[in-house]
């Protein structure tokens, strides 16, 4: 079966005050179709950088990324928007919900913008799955940190993307509630055969991933299986 | 060098649309205060042309040359008239005329208009009558170029005199006019102990000099001379001047109140900016007092630069109001002095201070802790509570520096509050109700309703902004339009546009029975019985010490009183009864100004003379007056009994359309000795003076607009970061361009739709309750109110704002990562 991602000879460096600086230098890894891959590594190291280049939400200086079978190096910001829709989710360590909207408003957002139908139906059953059955109708800036990643995660999944995309879940919630939506995020990506790049700092998520890649000083470093 | 700019120039990134929105706020009181005060001399001055002067001394006895020296000394222009009745033999019968002689600087106001026929077109003049001629009223046309005997003098009639601006002193009253140069009169021989001659002197200039001359000339004058300005003079005209400045002052208040919002909503975007660095000064240690300071420093800078601009913007502002309305009044607006520009910068100082420092105060709070995290901002309750008690202060401050009146501008505060407790209000329950409908779909109207709703996009304050003005601007169209309407609809179906006065009485069944056959509709016929006012309650009228000018004019003056069954069209009774209402008819009704000029209440007794006999009689009621409504008015009017035997002249109103015209002939021959008054000219100017002083008002809104759009983009800036994220989201889940955009614009395009309908909507509910209560207009429903402002508010956000969001839509979606 075809990667969902492949990068190859991958850089990416940015204008700092000090001059030209490398955040990422020649990545090369491919991600499987269902594969649970963790990227993990120091705070600096390029983890966020390689997430976003990944999903299509930045474009490299030279190397390639094919997400889905579609070459990104070529693409346009739109086009690879394009890409995305329908196809991947993500969840993002402060949450991006849209405030003033209901629970169920911003699981509904994604499933509308692909152009589901019944995006209610779908959206009430997937907060159900996430716990929040209760919660349907409630703002989401009245709702606690843990339950508003479960609506983010709600809102992810919602979609059955093919890929999903996590950079430090966690980061933002406590230890207890942090493991509640670990275990949600690795359940839910069981059931609906999605592959998972998550980016964490913590130790005990990172040995859930299939494989996790360790990162220094944007180079990849190690890549061990679980 | 360096360090001078650095102390004196706020941080321009931080503040500049607080000292935009100060610039505005200091542009709009200049503006206004300048061009309403030269406005209001110019609209006095077009009255003045009235009295072909701005003041005038008038006297029965020849006027001492002190007056006119002295009025020259000040700088100003001056004129002499003198005016008697007297006789002339015209194919041996002795016609009464109403001679006048002029200098050669009369009029000093206004234009004399003449015809060398009197079919011809009339030309306007500046200049009366050279020495050794003689201009002749349009009724003695058939004497035109033949000579006519002047007591001792003989003078060719060389012109028709059609048009004399101050003619209408004496309305009701009058025998065909003869005009002539002031050197020949001595000639004449007709100036005689007795002639009962008018001898003028009229004074036109700049108004702080005429206020200083009328300061200086008023204690000289002796008995049996009267001062007389624009105020004391025609009381139409002091009506229609009133409406109009009233009309001036809500207006500006309204467009103040605007630029107040765009300074308070600045201020916050402002302070909110601030708050992070107030944090990590927090952190060094600096005291909550120091802030204080910096940040009173910033604000005075931020006054400091915004006065010059925001001065020479109002100074400048004139000009192309001068410019377009210069057509109209052909004529320069007259100077004023500096206080508009004192007043100017003052409210700037107070407002902005009033209105941003408690924004500022309120981000003093900021805990260090906001460095590390990026908490809500959470203002306590207290800081809260400052904030409104330090907004209403400084709102009622200003009001009161405007109108300086504590009731006007107390009134006006609560407007104000009202209108800012309930614009929001409202617009939120729409909202709120637009989203409860079309609730299974999220995308994109429901999405757009909750982002207009949450608290970052600050959208009801701009919304209410703009429908303020908007509405104002509503208002004044409305209004305009109905205050001309008014005038038109309080006369008859067939407005009266002739006076025909001077009728003997034994010729008035005649008239109108001549006027009735033409089909000529006419009101009902007056007496005029000349007489002065000599006691009040048996007090002798020269001995009262009355305060105001107006009651000394009158008791000066000899005026009409008449005598009616009916009560005249448009009066109301408001104390007493009317004659008809007595089992015996007696007494006086009073007209309610004059009541109140003299003092005078139902019960008092009044005293008249005429022609050397006098008569008293109780005041009965007193009455108000429609004196626009151009149908004969008096201000005294007693009974048929009492007055029918006393001398005196007829008169009554009458409509002459264009196809009557042919009937004026006739009615010349048949009634020689009647005259003809053309009346439509006086509507027609008091109708300009609205129409110029609304076009005016106008333009202010363009500054109203310009804070709304400043509160725009405060609003836009504050919100700017949420909106970036929401983009960026959109496109994470692979919204393409079009959709990101429509997400944007759709906002946009609502907030117009619903300002547009809640301008139209209270701009038709407000001119009918000004109209009712205010005005005293009826209502008139306008469609296309409803389409312009729909149209206006859509246009004009929707551009501003996505020519301001368009920068968001190439932000990366990595900034969802990152924050
Ligand atoms: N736009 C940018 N400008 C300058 N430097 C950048 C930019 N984006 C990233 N960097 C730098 O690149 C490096 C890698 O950043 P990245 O966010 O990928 O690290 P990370 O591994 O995700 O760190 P963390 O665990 O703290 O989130 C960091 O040193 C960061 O400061
Ligand atoms: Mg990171």
């Amino acid at each position: 079966m075809e990667d969902c991602i492949v990068v190859s000879n991958l850089s990416k460096s940015v204008q700092a005050p000090e001059g030209r600086l490398t955040i990422l230098q020649d990545i090369n890894l491919n991600v499987k179709h269902g594969e649970g891959l963790v990227i993990s590594g120091e705070s600096g190291s390029g983890k966020t950088t390689l997430l976003g280049l990944m999903a299509g939400l930045d474009s490299a200086d030279s190397g390639e990324v094919t997400l889905l079978g579609e070459n990104l190096s070529s693409r346009n910001e739109e086009q690879r928007a394009a890409i995305r829709k329908g196809q991947v989710g993500f969840v993002f360590q402060s949450f991006h919900l849209v405030s003033g909207a209901s629970a169920l408003q911003n699981v509904m957002l994604p499933l509308e913008l692909s152009g589901f139908d019944q995006s209610e139906q779908i959206a009430q059953d997937v907060l159900r799955q996430v716990g929040l059955g209760h919660r349907l109708t409630t703002a989401v800036e009245r709702l606690s940190g843990g339950e508003q990643q479960r609506v983010a995660i709600a809102r992810a999944y919602a979609i059955k993307p093919t890929l999903l995309f996590a950079d430090e879940p966690t980061g933002n919630l406590d230890s207890k509630t942090g493991s509640q939506i670990s275990d949600l995020l690795f359940d839910l990506r069981e059931q609906a055969g999605t592959s998972l790049i998550l980016v964490t700092h913590d130790e005990s998520l990172a040995q859930r991933g299939s494989r996790q890649v360790k990162m220094a000083d944007g180079h990849i470093v190690d890549i061990v299986k679980h | 060098m360096r360090y001078l700019m650095k102390i004196l120039i706020p941080r321009i990134q931080a503040w500049w649309l607080l000292w935009l929105a100060t610039v505005i706020t200091i542009s709009i009181v200049a503006a206004s205060q300048l061009f309403t005060h030269r406005i209001s001399l110019l609209l006095d001055r077009q009255a003045s042309e009235l009295m072909a002067a701005d003041l005038l001394i008038s006297s029965t006895e020849p006027l001492n040359d002190a007056y006119q020296k002295l009025a020259e000394e000040y700088g100003l222009k001056t004129a002499t008239t003198i005016s008697l009745r007297t006789a002339i033999f015209i194919d041996d019968e002795p016609q009464l005329v109403e001679l006048k002689a002029v200098s050669s600087t009369y009029p000093l106001r206004g234009t004399l208009e003449r015809k060398s026929a009197l079919l011809s077109e009339p030309q306007k003049v500046q200049q009366g009558p050279a020495a050794g001629e003689l201009w002749i009223d349009s009724k003695l046309a058939a004497r035109l170029n033949s000579e006519l005997e002047l007591g001792t003098l003989t003078l060719p009639a060389r012109w028709i005199l059609s048009y004399e601006p101050d003619r209408g002193g004496s309305l009701f009253n009058m025998a065909p006019r003869l005009m002539m140069h002031v050197d020949d009169l001595p000639q004449t021989g007709l100036l005689v102990p007795g002639s009962r001659a008018r001898y003028r002197l009229l004074v036109a200039g700049e108004l702080p000099t005429l206020q200083k001359f009328e300061k200086f000339v008023r204690p000289l004058l002796s008995e049996g001379q009267s001062l007389q300005t624009l105020e004391t003079a025609r009381p139409e005209m002091r009506n229609a001047l009133d409406r109009t400045r009233k009309f001036f002052a809500l207006s500006i208040v309204l467009t103040l109140v605007i630029a107040m919002i765009a300074i308070a909503i600045s201020a916050r975007y402002a302070a909110t900016r601030e708050s992070t660095r107030v944090a990590v000064l927090r952190t060094f240690g600096i005291s909550t007092l120091r802030l204080v300071r910096y940040y009173l420093n910033q604000m005075f800078k931020v006054w400091l630069w915004s006065l010059p601009v925001g001065l020479l913007v109002g100074y400048v502002a004139q000009f192309p109001l001068q410019w377009t309305l210069g057509q109209w009044f052909g004529s320069r607006l007259p100077e004023t002095d500096a206080w508009p520009y004192v007043l100017a910068a003052l409210i700037g100082l107070v407002s902005l201070l009033g209105f941003s420092m408690p924004h500022v105060l309120a981000v003093l709070d900021t805990p260090p802790m906001q460095v590390f995290r990026q908490s809500v901002r959470m203002v306590s309750r207290k800081k809260t509570l400052i904030l409104i008690f330090s907004s209403l202060l400084t709102l009622f401050l200003v009001l009161m520096l405007i109108v300086n009146h504590l009731q006007l501008a107390s009134v006006l505060f609560v407007l104000v509050l009202l209108m800012a407790a309930v614009i929001p209000l409202i617009l939120k329950l729409v909202l709120k109700m637009l989203q409860q409908y079309a609730k299974n779909r999220f995308w994109m109207f429901q999405y757009v309703i909750t982002r207009l709703l949450s608290h970052q996009r600050n959208a009801l304050f701009v919304m209410s902004g703009f429908s303020l003005t908007l509405l104002s601007v509503l208002i004044i169209s409305q209004v305009k339009d109905q205050l001309i309407e008014q005038w038109e609809m309080q006369l008859p179906a067939n407005k009266p546009n002739y006076f025909l006065v001077n009728i003997p009485a034994d010729e008035v069944d005649s008239l109108t029975r001549f006027l009735q056959q033409q089909q000529v509709p006419s009101s009902q016929a007056y007496a005029l019985i000349r007489t002065r006012l000599v006691a009040i309650n048996q007090q002798d009228v020269k001995a009262i010490p009355f305060d105001n000018d107006r009651a000394q004019r009158l008791v000066n003056h000899v005026f009409n009183i008449s005598f009616s069954e009916r009560l005249p069209e448009d009066n109301v009774i408001l104390d007493g009864q009317w004659f008809s209402d007595m089992p015996d008819p007696a007494g006086f009704s009073v007209e309610q100004g004059m009541a109140e000029s003299l003092g005078i209440e139902v019960g008092d007794s009044l005293r008249f003379s005429v022609a050397g006999e006098s008569f008293e009689q109780k005041v009965t009621s007193i009455r108000s007056v429609v004196w626009e409504n151009f149908q004969p008015n008096f201000f005294i009017l007693g009974t048929a009994s009492l007055l029918e035997t006393k001398p005196q002249t007829w008169l009554l109103s009458a409509f002459i359309n264009e196809q009557k015209q042919s009937v004026l002939k006739p009615l010349i021959q048949q009634f020689p000795t009647v005259t003809l008054l053309d009346i439509s000219e006086i509507m027609q100017r008091i109708k300009g003076i609205v129409n110029r002083a609304s076009l005016a008002l106008k333009f202010f809104f363009a500054f109203a607009a310009l804070s709304g759009i400043v509160v725009l983009l405060s609003a836009l800036k504050t919100s700017n970061p949420v909106r970036e994220m929401e983009v960026a989201l959109l496109q994470a889940m692979g919204a393409n361009g079009q959709q990101k955009r429509a997400s944007q614009v759709v906002e946009f395009v609502l907030m117009g739709l619903l300002v547009g309908v809640f301008a139209a909507f209270f701009a038709t509910l407000t001119s009918w309750v000004l109209g009712a209560w205010f005005f005293e207009l009826p209502f008139v429903f306008s469609v296309s109110l409803w389409v312009y402002s729909l149209v206006v508010a859509v246009s004009v956000i929707t551009l501003v704002g996505s020519l301001f969001v368009y920068r968001s839509f190439s932000v990366s979606p990595m900034s969802l990562l990152r924050s």
